[in-house]
């Protein structure tokens, strides 16, 4: 009764640890939920075609071989009316154009095609690749305001993953560049801001200080020469570290720019030779930075009046130029072409494709690229000696590079910069704290969890050891009342036998009396031999005279004789332990071979001692039908066994029960 | 012969003394305990010592045991009421020449001492059947055989092999064999192929 109470006491326990671990962990992932962060999701694995898309390398070996294995790809998609994955390999291939300049319309076509009829069928925040496309494809175009409208939609979106949070970033930086060209420098602050946030909160590093690049422009623009210079320098060190070639060279190509814009002519030109030199070096493969270090290379080259070297590197990038469909490299390789040919001879040199271009960079606001090519009219007009066209195109120069960012703003500019920069490090000291001190609360409840899992450890541990104790007690309790009720029907049993058999046969002596003499002697022999059996079955004659091994073999015939029950026996006893324990294990012997003749339905015995220098062993075998050992030892009528268990732990023995279908078996072992 | 006799109960002594010296024999020493025996033999050396065997101090075997020890040339006849054949057997270990029932003496111990003056040994013909083992209900030729020869005809008739019947009463195979050869031979069957298993499965009753 006590023992069920108490299991029904453990079960709420374990429910109770089992709630307390759910609610925490259920706690820690709601934690994560609300998080500043996104954790970055290892992409299932994709097929390989897809895998085969995405390698730069197919790409570049045969464009068209590459376009007709993703436009399989996509259409096979679209048929099976998976739009998610047909998006996701849209994705990858925009962005690889996008990557090497190369808008070719057949791809415009698929976007637009895409952008008309399936973009409706998904979620926002997983078809930002087309705006993506579409600004940048207007950036080329010069449409800088268009491309920034392009961005702006996809900065509108609320990240909501690792992925989206990514490309919001991007969308954010390439946003803050589009701001910077068209001179709001207050916007591509803010843009660039926004961009750094985003970034954080994904923790990618290259994304962070991407940033960086951005504020090369912006502070080169404020006529912060230091600042941006600093800005680039960061960019550089963290790109190397990462191992981002492309992004390392163009900070490189970006510091050139800033010793560019601050007339830092000297510095400028050693800078971009030695950059020059590195890419080629670096056996690097990527047409835009080859033609942007190759252009502002070919500047320095002239700038120095070298010009066969400038020459050769025009030479080398013209079949370069002439592949790539971007009109921004063509525009920048057109200008290094003219500036060469101004160079080489200002006569007959051709500047039609810049003058053609003029117009449509200042309706577009494209100050930054108009500000190049009224350089290199300038340089025209000077070697040309045409002083008035070279004062109006000295106007222009001015005029265009001050809307990078009108001087009135700068200030204003440089104290916003500022002012975000106080920000952002504010920012990072609150996050820092808050991460703390989630870091304190996860230890506090893992800490709590702890010790309430150690607690209902001791407890659960403390109640089956009292659990285990109550048992033992309960057995022992019963072992007790189970001897002394032996005790009593022991003595009632010799009560019962002097009575029925030597008091009865007595009175029958004392009626024989008359009887003849041969009579009388019978009678008094059976009173006798009765007396003997009582006797005998009390304690063995004679014991400890005659020791174990004959008295087990007395009691073996005695078995055999009265029950015509079979035991054979296999003694190897040198006699070495006390009479008291000898007696002990003859005790045992006989309850087991009772047992056995009482239940067993065996066909034979075999009762064994074996002593070694170690130990005694006694073993009592049978082939009867056994008994299930766990069961009948917690029942209430297993006297015997228990007397077997009880007796063995008396002489510093332990007993063995184990039973079958096959037979039972008890081994007896004592340690010397 | 000159005699010792031994018992710690005066009743037994005077009537074992007055018995034995009818027969003949000269009583040269009674005493009522093991110690006075044994010093008695040591120091005078009789030629036969009655000993009962529970007796205070020394017990009948632990002087058998003494004078085996001492080499002593007195002969030793352990008289007791323990018809136990595992003492028999404890004292043969110490050479005694004789184990009689109280309960038998009167015609044994007589037997005994005439036997014993013939140089031979006596131990008393009841020490064997004094089991009431109930064979009326069994075959009578079946009663000529011991529980170990009954037990395995029993299973020849269960028509069971020899190497299966060892495996059933924890013999060996040769031990088996043994017996089949012992049961052949009290019962009298002819050595002929088969002969057991058919007398087995005529004459055992399941």
């Amino acid at each position: 009764m006590n023992t069920f109470v108490k299991k029904q006491f453990m079960l709420p326990i374990k429910k109770i640890i089992f709630f307390l671990l759910l609610i925490t962990l259920n706690s820690a992932c709601e934690h994560k939920k609300e998080s500043f962060y996104f954790e970055k999701i290892t992409p299932p694995k994709e097929d390989s075609t897809k895998v085969w898309l995405r390698q730069n390398d197919n790409y570049k070996a045969d464009k068209e071989y590459y376009l007709k294995v993703f436009l399989k790809y996509y259409n096979a998609k679209l048929a099976k009316k998976e739009y998610l994955n047909a998006s996701k390999i849209l994705d990858v291939i925009t962005t690889k154009f996008v990557y090497f300049y190369d808008f070719d319309p057949r791809l415009t076509k698929i976007v637009d095609e895409f952008n008309l009829k399936y973009r409706n069928k998904l979620p926002a925040l997983k078809t930002t690749h087309v705006d993506n496309y579409y600004a940048n494809l207007e950036f080329d175009r010069d449409n800088v305001t268009g491309a920034k409208d392009y961005f702006l939609k996809i900065t509108a979106l609320k990240p909501n993953d690792y992925k989206s949070c990514y490309k919001i970033a991007r969308a954010y930086y390439d946003l803050s560049y589009a701001y910077f060209i068209l001179g709001d420098i207050e916007h591509s602050i803010e843009a660039n801001e926004n961009s750094r946030i985003c970034s954080e909160r994904i923790r990618d590093k290259e994304s962070i200080v991407s940033v960086y690049l951005n504020y090369i422009n912006i502070y080169k623009a404020n006529g912060s020469f230091e600042k941006a210079i600093s800005s680039a320098n960061q960019a550089i060190t963290v790109f190397k570290e990462e191992g981002n070639t492309y992004d390392y060279f163009m900070a490189k190509y970006n510091k050139c720019s800033v010793y560019g814009f601050f007339g830092k002519t000297k510095l400028k030109n050693n800078y971009i030779h030695s950059t020059y030199k590195q890419y080629l070096k670096s056996k690097y493969d990527s047409d835009v930075l080859f033609l942007c270090i190759s252009d502002y290379e070919i500047e320095a080259l002239l700038n120095e009046n070298k010009i066969k070297e400038a020459k050769i590197v025009l030479d080398r990038i013209k079949s370069v130029a002439a592949r790539n469909t971007s009109q921004n490299w063509q525009n920048d390789y057109q200008a290094a072409l003219a500036l060469y040919e101004i160079k080489n001879n200002v006569k007959n040199c051709n500047t039609n494709y810049i003058e053609k271009a003029l117009p449509n960079l200042l309706e577009n606001e494209n100050y930054e690229r108009a500000n190049l090519f009224y350089t290199v009219l300038l340089e025209k007009a000077k070697q040309n000696k045409e002083f008035e066209k070279a004062f109006f195109y000295t106007e222009e120069v001015y005029r265009t590079k001050d809307s990078l960012s009108n001087i009135q703003n700068k200030l204003e500019n440089l104290a916003l910069a500022a002012k975000y920069e106080t920000k952002e490090k504010e920012q990072k000291i609150q996050l820092q704290h808050e991460i703390i001190s989630n870091k304190n609360t996860t230890i506090f409840a893992l800490a709590v969890v702890f010790i309430i899992l150690l607690l209902s450890i001791a407890i659960y541990f403390l109640k089956q050891k009292q659990m285990k104790l109550f048992k033992e007690k309960e057995q022992s309790h019963q072992f007790t009342k189970n001897l002394l009720d032996k005790t009593e029907e022991e003595r009632k049993r010799i009560a019962s036998d002097l009575h029925d058999s030597v008091s009865h046969e007595l009175l029958a002596l004392k009626n024989s009396f008359e009887a003849n003499h041969v009579q009388l002697n019978e009678k008094v022999d059976t009173i006798i031999n009765d007396i003997r059996a009582i006797s005998r079955n009390l304690h063995p004659v004679m014991f400890e005279k005659i020791g174990l091994v004959n008295s087990l073999e007395q009691f073996i015939e005695r078995i055999e004789n009265t029950h015509q029950f079979m035991i054979s026996s296999e003694f190897n006893y040198q006699n070495s332990l006390t009479p008291e324990k000898e007696l002990q294990l003859y005790r045992i012997v006989q309850e087991a071979v009772t047992n056995i003749i009482k239940y067993a339905n065996a066909i034979a015995g075999k009762i064994t001692i074996e002593e070694t220098p170690q130990k005694i062993s006694v073993e009592i075998i049978d082939n009867g039908i056994g008994f299930n050992v766990e069961e009948t030892l917690q029942s209430k009528d297993a006297f015997g066994l228990h007397n077997i268990i009880e007796r063995s732990k008396a002489i510093g023995g332990v007993a063995t029960i184990s039973s079958s279908e096959k037979g039972t078996k008890i081994v007896i072992e004592i340690k010397k | 012969m000159k005699i010792l006799i031994a018992d710690d109960h005066p009743l037994t002594l005077q009537g074992t003394v007055s018995y034995v010296e009818k027969m003949g024999h000269k009583v040269v020493c009674s005493c009522s305990n093991g110690k006075a025996a044994l010093n008695y033999i040591q120091l005078h050396t009789p030629e036969l010592a009655i000993l009962d065997l529970n007796m205070p101090g020394l017990d009948g075997i632990e002087v058998a045991q003494k004078i085996f020890e001492n080499k002593s040339q007195t002969k030793i006849v352990l008289l007791t009421m323990h018809n136990e054949i595992s003492i028999l057997n404890k004292a043969k270990e110490y050479n005694i020449y004789g184990y009689i029932l109280k309960d038998k003496a009167f015609p044994e111990l007589e037997n005994c001492l005439k036997e014993i003056e013939n140089g031979k040994k006596f131990f008393s013909n009841s020490m064997h059947n004094n089991f009431n083992i109930d064979r009326a209900s069994s075959n009578d030729m079946l009663s000529l055989l011991t529980l170990s020869e009954r037990k395995i005809i029993e299973l020849i008739a269960d028509k069971k092999t020899s190497k299966q019947i060892a495996e059933l009463l924890f013999l060996s195979e040769k031990t088996v064999e043994g017996h089949r050869t012992k049961i052949i031979e009290k019962l009298g069957i002819p050595k002929e192929k088969n002969a057991l298993l058919i007398w087995a499965i005529q004459n055992i009753k399941k």
